[in-house]
């Protein structure tokens, strides 16, 4: 069975998963309510050195652009094939090609025009991440993952959870936290300008 | 109404006398719109297919040396003990695996820079004759929507339309014919009496655009004035208009996604035409039409 982290919480990848070389980040949401207007969330990731914030531009990973760092975190788009147990949206890490000097990668979800649909991850239900090897995707008992719960109201981004080095390994923390001001203002956070 | 002289070069917008100049070196392995981006910067055609193939000349900025010395980064990130660490044991130990040496052997690959001006959040730009262009970045070329709206003096009236190639397919949006396109349930482009809305979210579907001015047939004259253009940001980019007699419909903006990236252009283009001859000369020659004015959509 993958460990199941609460907020806050961290644990080696090594640990978690074993000769895990390539990772899957899967993120999966239920919107709650609708009114008739689309639910768009979207995933994305954010590549970040020892300071804590990007090195460029290209090192946010997100619809527009959908690799960083040399391919070694892509962006796999929607899963609508139900593959992946039913994740949303999966970004891959290549963790063995990861540019030394990227300290961790942060993965976010944000709703699509929050603002214009009045909409809230309040409004999302079984919001989780888990990470798992992509070279080994059926095996339940590798892996991590975190359920967020029913925490956020107004938030309209939220951080899930960071992957990050802890000397020469690989950890994952869960996160979960909110931003009232989308995507924008979690990239400002991260050293980015939406412009 | 003379007979028009201008339309070889409405159509194909490249003067003989300016291609003496030899083409830029691409970058190797430049893509396709990258080439046709620099057409269209050049003021050439705007059309894709008709730019023409260029060897791939390698170039200083994309190496494939792997022997390159790397250099080492920062120190790992510690991480602060956490009672809700469920590991055990403090930080491995273990020798490097080579993950380090492996990934630092290879540079990263150096994006095409097509060393166009940007804007930043807050600045205010006049796309004037002398600089036309601007390159918006990825995040502003995919946050929120696109604003443009036509600034004119009172009493006068511009409507904006636009042209647009999404998913290889050419289109229209035009007040009070369609207003909302391509997708009307989720459009990417719309248009009001007000000005122009795109949709930026859905930018990786969106090949081109361009803008362009429909006048009242009776009179034809631009009414002077700006097309202001706003980013999500606040970045703020001003088109001024000319009052020049038009034959009715006049290009204003072009735009291409370059590598994600929407290069903006005005087009301060001395030449004006039927809606039908303006779409045809910037390359949206897929349109078909009820009359020279009104597109079939």
């Amino acid at each position: 069975m993958a460990v199941s982290l609460s907020k806050g919480g961290n644990i080696s990848l090594e640990k978690a998963a074993p000769g895990m070389t390539n990772a899957i980040v899967g993120l999966g949401w239920d919107p709650r309510t609708t009114d008739g207007a689309q639910f768009d969330l979207d995933a994305s990731a954010l590549l970040c050195g020892a300071n804590g914030k990007v090195r460029t531009d290209a090192d946010f990973v997100f619809y527009n652009n959908l690799s960083g760092d040399n391919n070694s975190v892509v962006h796999q788009g929607d899963n609508r094939t139900g593959e992946g147990e039913g994740d949303d949206e999966q970004i891959r890490i290549s963790l063995n090609k990861v540019s030394p000097d990227v300290a961790k990668i942060s993965f976010i979800a944000s709703i699509d025009q929050a603002d214009a649909r009045g909409q809230n991850f309040g409004q999302v239900a079984n919001a989780y991440i888990r990470v798992f090897d992509a070279d080994d995707p059926t095996n339940t008992t590798k892996g991590v993952r975190f359920d967020l719960g029913e925490d956020a109201s107004t938030e309209t981004a939220l951080i899930f959870g960071e992957v990050y080095r802890n000397g020469s390994e690989w950890k994952f923390r869960a996160i979960a936290q909110g931003y009232s001001t989308g995507l924008a203002g979690v990239i400002s956070d991260f050293g980015l300008q939406v412009g | 109404m003379s007979t028009r002289t201008d339309l070889p070069f409405i159509r194909r917008r490249a003067r003989p006398a300016s291609s003496a100049a030899p083409p830029a070196a691409e970058p190797a392995g430049a893509s396709e719109p990258s080439m046709a981006v620099a057409d269209f910067l050049r003021g050439r055609s705007a059309r894709p297919g008709r730019a023409p193939a260029q060897p791939a000349i390698p170039s200083a900025g994309v190496s494939l040396d792997l022997g390159e010395s790397p250099s080492r980064g920062p120190e790992p990130a510690t991480q602060a003990s956490n009672p809700l660490d469920l590991d055990a044991q403090p930080a491995a130990t273990a020798p490097e695996t080579g993950t380090a040496m492996i990934a630092s052997r290879h540079r990263r690959l150096i994006r095409h820079d097509l060393a166009l001006p940007g804007v930043t959040a807050g600045e205010r730009r006049r796309l004037d004759r002398a600089d036309p262009v601007v390159q918006l970045t990825r995040a502003q070329s995919a946050f929120g929507s696109l604003h443009l709206e036509p600034v004119v003096p009172q009493g006068a009236h511009l409507t904006l339309g636009a042209a647009y190639q999404v998913g290889g397919l050419q289109g229209v949006v035009l007040p009070a014919l369609r207003n909302m396109g391509p997708d009307q349930r989720s459009p990417i482009f719309r248009v009001s009496a007000g000005g122009l809305v795109v949709n930026l979210r859905k930018i990786t579907a969106v090949g081109r655009f361009l803008i362009y001015a429909v006048l009242s047939q009776q009179d034809g004259r631009m009414p002077g004035g700006t097309v202001v253009v706003t980013t999500y940001g606040g970045a703020r980019l001003e088109l001024p208009l000319t009052t020049e007699p038009t034959f009715g419909a006049q290009a204003l903006l072009s735009a291409y996604v370059v590598e994600g990236q929407i290069v903006l252009r005005a087009e301060h283009d001395p030449f004006s035409g039927t809606l039908h001859q303006v779409c045809d000369a910037y390359g949206f020659s897929e349109l078909t039409w009820r009359d020279s004015f009104t597109p079939l959509v």
